[in-house]
């Protein structure tokens, strides 16, 4: 043990030695620690305990610096973002991926979650701008996955009204919200913040061990293939794979993946259809509608890698011209999940059009009907003109 | 005047063409003929509105229509058809109606017949009636062919149903048949709004009357499930809302004037919902099938209902859908079915279904595994009842997919196994997949059947071999609640805002309407057995059955030809059993618990001795408390059978002419209580 965390001090000194010539010579991301080598005030690390966490207050981690709601990263803290956002009725994200020094993530392949080591944390947080009455913004949750040696935990953070700190609780709630939108609409919602067993819903996977199925929970978004655009971060813009491996969060071994490989912004109406509606389903969709995955005993195939199959096998994938199996309570005209040139007769494009929740897909994570997404699907589906 | 020519011309063209436009301009067509539609493209044309069925996608609605009649000349069964192969698979729908354009009654309607885009429906005319055959333009606007010909009658149904709407149901949840206001008749739930609950109370002239009752917030409405009970025993039923965010209770008041709110804060996606009393104290507790996490529960303590989560069905990521409730291993314990599927692939365990065996200290085990009940299907209910009348529950496991098998029927082998009988039983055979799956005998004829996936009523024959009706039934797939809505001992179906009343038969029947006393006022878990020339039936009396609807709580049964029921025994959950002996048929019976002549409560067994016990001449009676007055005693062999009834002589009773054998003696005092003592003539 002794020998362990002296090996672990070296490798520790060694990295911040790296990382400190790293920085001198680049300006990029250092916000955070310019600021800290400017100040005189000591500011404190990322507070890390593996076998103490999850804390009672998310300020207990020391993950930002200054007023909490500020969301600042501390040092090491690190901004990412996927190319394709999973819609939350509306909320906006902040996320930010924090490892223990001389620790690094390992790539698995491109449509695989990056391998991240024990002690690292996922922070994810969700909120709104222009909230009604005061025009205000407010975060509401902070999610947090953190990688124990026995797999991911799941640790949630509800704000209070001050917007002061955020206190662990797992067992989810509601909270209305309402407030205007970009188009200076009013929108609303009763928000809801997941339980622990509604966060397993959607990350939770069969996997093999010792030829034992059991079920494991991973980390969506942190795809090689979702995070392969270059993200501004404030004083640099880079790949936000090459800035991993910079900042020595990520092994350097693999090659950048391909471009029929990286899934990209779904709102960006410059790029091929298909490509934003398969960027669309696979963040919005697939962590349920893929092999091992909490409905995959329908026949979609969601998955960025699945849905880009040749010779048709990715439309089918798809949906397209595939019986819905499932037609309980629907009209008769809904038997296909996608009919070439037809959303009437789509059952893909019902099911997101709808906040029933009986029928609405997805059924965990929204309560409103996402209009662009919507919109999207249906100019693909238009678009189509016959069965793979 | 050449220059009117053209125009007149054109207005003749412009009215011939337009003539199918609209319903009183309609074209009459004849039987056996094939009609050219034209485009609908430079037509302006009415569309139907009454869609008789149809619904709009994403709530757009047709803006033309096209309109045809005929009237019969003869009694015969017609079909109307774009199924033509010049048609090329042209995308119609087709609406039929009879009587006058402005007050039209729908006859039927079809879209997308049999997987294709065109239209087919087969009706029955009747002679003299003028028939109305609407196109619309929701899904094309080109021309189309369309074949008015006779068809082949449809195979005579097995059973009947008579479609008529009930005005008092309302809104979007609608799936609740239960006994609201005490006369064991079955009313309709519609749980509109957060704010409002509409009950339509069933009238003794088969109408209904509807109560609008205004509702202190429910925050989530039964959008997954709904069931109804009595938990506080007043003998108002209470409901329970099952939603993607957890529960709400509604409680009767006293007189079952209102209902006031107790929602539950715990937020989890519930499934199915249940009123049982899981711990055998006598009050009702719920339960709440959780779809990610271990099971919930509610347990009664005469004042609050408290959530637990653990301990019947602890799946780490759930997979609950349906818990049934019944005495599967006959120990006068209720057991429970969990309905399980899905959850990240069959492999990790979410699907296989479990069977909780009571263990009578409010703890339950899972023994599925020895029962062979651990199927790993994707299943989200299971029809439960005694399907070969062998005096054991059976499952017959529905699902939903069959991705990991079909549908499966399990014999109670009534030695703690069950045993596969599907081959051969017609679900082999039975390709469709549901949510809903619950047994009834539905034509009376003393044999199970089962509402299954399909519209269809898979008809038992009480060995196991199930047969559908030929025609499928205009039932909701998923919204379809059952009970007797017109008191006729025939089980009706309620659909949406129509009820499919059965039109019955010969056959006979008896109902049971039971007070429960010491058990739960509903007397749910209780065991009903029927005995007669047919052997023995049996009954659990249960709160939510199949996945998401409420059916009555009053058990029936259906006796065939027969007329004559040698007695009902109603095995109480307090261990008090009621035997009824020789009851009329074709009546609802009311059982209060431990009311019967023949009752034996285990409470009141010590209420007096009797000796000389084996006993010679006469045998003398000695009550316990001396205040108790006696006015009717019964003797009764061992199976209930009635033998004599005595008047008390000095607390003497003569029982010289009875045969050697072991006999009840049935006591009944003023107040109508019970007692009993065995006793051995010698």
């Amino acid at each position: 043990m002794k020998q362990f965390y002296a090996g672990l001090i070296g490798v520790l000194m060694f990295t911040l030695l790296v990382i400190s010539c790293t920085m001198n010579e680049d300006d990029s991301y250092v916000d955070v620690s310019d600021a800290s080598k400017q100040s005189t005030a000591v500011v404190a690390p990322v507070r890390f305990d593996l076998s103490a966490v999850p804390f009672p207050k998310l300020s207990d981690y020391h993950f930002f610096i200054g007023p909490l709601k500020n969301l600042k990263p501390n040092y090491k803290v690190l901004p990412y973002e996927p190319a394709s956002v999973l819609f939350s009725d509306y909320a906006h994200k902040k996320r930010f991926v924090w490892m223990p020094r001389g620790t690094k993530a390992t790539y698995n392949g491109d449509n695989k979650t990056l391998e991240l080591p024990v002690g690292a944390v996922l922070i994810k947080n969700f909120y709104y701008d222009r909230v009604l009455p005061n025009n205000t913004t407010r975060i509401i949750e902070t999610r947090l996955m953190i990688r124990k040696a026995s797999g991911w935990i799941f640790a949630e953070y509800v704000w209070n009204a001050e917007q002061t700190e955020a206190y662990y609780d797992m067992e989810g709630s509601f909270t209305p919200i309402s407030w205007m939108d970009e188009n200076n609409l009013v929108k609303e919602t009763n928000y809801r913040i997941p339980s622990e067993a509604q966060c397993a819903i959607c990350h939770k996977r069969k996997e093999l061990v010792n030829d034992v199925e059991v079920t494991t929970y991973i980390p969506i978004g942190i795809k090689p293939q979702n995070l392969n655009f270059n993200y501004n971060y404030g004083n640099t813009v880079r790949n936000q794979l090459n800035m991993w491996i910079q900042q020595g969060y990520l092994q350097n071994n693999f090659s950048l993946p391909t471009p029929e490989n990286t899934i990209i912004d779904y709102n960006d109406s410059s790029k091929p259809l298909e490509l934003r509606v398969r960027s669309y389903v696979d963040i919005n969709c697939s962590h349920c509608h893929s092999e091992g995955r909490h409905c995959d005993y329908r026949p979609m195939r969601f998955a960025f890698s699945d849905t880009g199959l040749p010779n048709g096998a990715g439309r089918t994938n798809l949906g397209v011209c595939v019986n819905t199996e499932d037609m309980q309570g629907f009209p008769e005209d809904l038997g296909t999940i996608v009919n070439p040139g037809s959303t009437d007769r789509s059952m893909l494009y019902y099911r997101i059009n709808t906040t029933n929740e009986t029928f609405r897909m997805p059924l965990h994570g929204r309560t409103m009907i996402h209009q662009e997404g919507v919109a999207l699907i249906g100019q693909w589906i238009n678009s189509l003109q016959d069965c793979p | 005047m050449k220059k009117k020519l053209p125009l007149f011309v054109a207005i003749f063209s412009f009215t011939f063409a337009m003539a199918q436009e609209h319903c009183d301009s309609a074209i009459t067509v004849a039987l056996g003929s094939t009609t050219t539609a034209p485009a609908f493209t430079n037509e302006a044309g009415e569309a139907p509105t009454q869609l008789c069925g149809l619904t709009n996608p994403n709530n757009n609605p047709a803006t033309k229509g096209k309109w045809y009649t005929f009237t019969a000349t003869e009694n015969n069964t017609v079909t109307v058809s774009t199924l033509l192969p010049q048609n090329n698979n042209a995308d119609t729908r087709v609406i039929v109606y009879s009587g006058e354009c402005g007050a039209l009654t729908c006859v039927g309607s079809n879209d997308d017949y049999n997987g294709t885009n065109s239209s087919f429906l087969t009706f029955p005319i009747t002679t003299g009636t003028k028939y109305i055959i609407a196109f619309d333009n929701r899904f094309s606007q080109a021309t189309f062919d369309f074949s008015l010909t006779v068809a082949p009658p449809p195979a005579e149904d097995r059973l009947s149903f008579t479609v008529t709407p009930v005005s008092g149901i309302a809104g979007t949840y609608n799936n609740c048949i239960a006994d609201m206001n005490g006369d064991y008749r079955d009313d309709i739930v519609s749980a509109v709004s957060n704010n409002l609950l509409v009950i339509a109370y069933q009238q003794p002239d088969g109408t209904f009357t509807n109560t609008d009752f205004p509702l202190t917030n429910t925050v989530v409405l039964p959008s997954w499930s709904i069931a109804a009970g009595d938990f506080d025993n007043n003998g108002y039923n209470d409901l329970i809302y099952g939603s993607g965010s957890g529960v709400t209770f509604l409680k009767a008041n006293a007189n079952g004037t209102a209902y006031s709110t107790d929602r539950k804060n715990q937020s989890y996606l519930v499934q199915r919902t249940n009123f049982v009393d899981i711990n055998n104290d006598g009050k009702l507790d719920a339960f709440a099938c959780d779809d990610n996490a271990p099971n919930r529960y509610y347990m009664n303590d005469g004042t609050n209902l408290n959530h637990i989560q653990g301990g019947i069905g602890d799946f780490a990521s759930g997979g609950n859908y349906a818990s049934l409730w019944s005495d599967f291993n006959n120990d006068g314990k209720i057991d429970m079915h969990l309905s399980k599927c899905g959850q990240g692939g069959s492999g990790v365990g979410g699907n296989i279904n479990q069977l909780f065996q009571n263990n009578g200290d409010g703890t339950y085990t899972n023994i599925a595994p020895t029962a062979n009940m651990a199927d790993p299907e994707q299943t989200w209910s299971s029809a439960v009842g005694d399907f070969n009348n062998d005096g054991w529950m059976d499952v017959i496991v529905g699902v939903n997919s069959m991705s990991n098998g079909n549908t499966n029927v399990k014999r109670n082998n009534g030695d703690g196994t069950f045993t596969s009988v599907t081959a051969g039983s017609g679900f082999d055979t039975f390709n469709y997949t549901g949510r809903e799956y619950v047994a009834e005998d539905f034509d009376n004829d003393g044999f199970l059947d089962v509402l299954a996936a399909g519209g269809l009523i898979m008809f038992g024959d009480g060995d196991f071999h199930f047969t559908p009706n030929p025609n499928a039934y205009p039932l909701s797939t998923v919204d379809r609640p059952m009970g007797d809505l017109n008191n006729d001992g025939f089980i009706d179906i309620q659909s949406g805002n129509n009820v499919l009343f059965n039109d019955g038969n010969d056959n006979h029947w008896i109902k049971l309407n039971l007070e429960g006393v010491q058990s739960n006022r509903n007397g749910i878990g209780a065991r009903v057995e029927l005995y007669g020339a047919w052997g023995k039936q049996i009954r659990d009396v249960q709160s939510g059955t199949g996945f998401q609807n409420m059916s009555s709580i009053n058990p029936h049964f259906g006796i065939g030809a027969e007329t004559a029921i040698e007695k009902v025994i109603i095995r109480w959950p307090s261990g008090t059993v009621d035997t009824i002996l020789n009851p009329s048929s074709d009546q609802n019976l009311l059982v209060v618990e431990g009311s019967s002549l023949l009752a034996v409560s285990q409470a009141k067994n010590g209420a007096f001795t009797v000796y000389p016990n084996p006993a010679n001449e006469v045998i003398h009676v000695k009550l316990n408390d001396a205040s108790t007055i006696i006015n009717q005693a019964g003797i009764y062999d061992l199976s209930g059978r009635f033998i004599s009834s005595s008047n008390m002589t000095n607390e003497t009773i003569d029982v010289k002419s009875l045969a050697t054998g072991s006999y009840l003696l049935l006591l009944k005092d003023a107040q109508g209580n019970t007692y009993s003592q065995k006793f051995l003539k010698k």
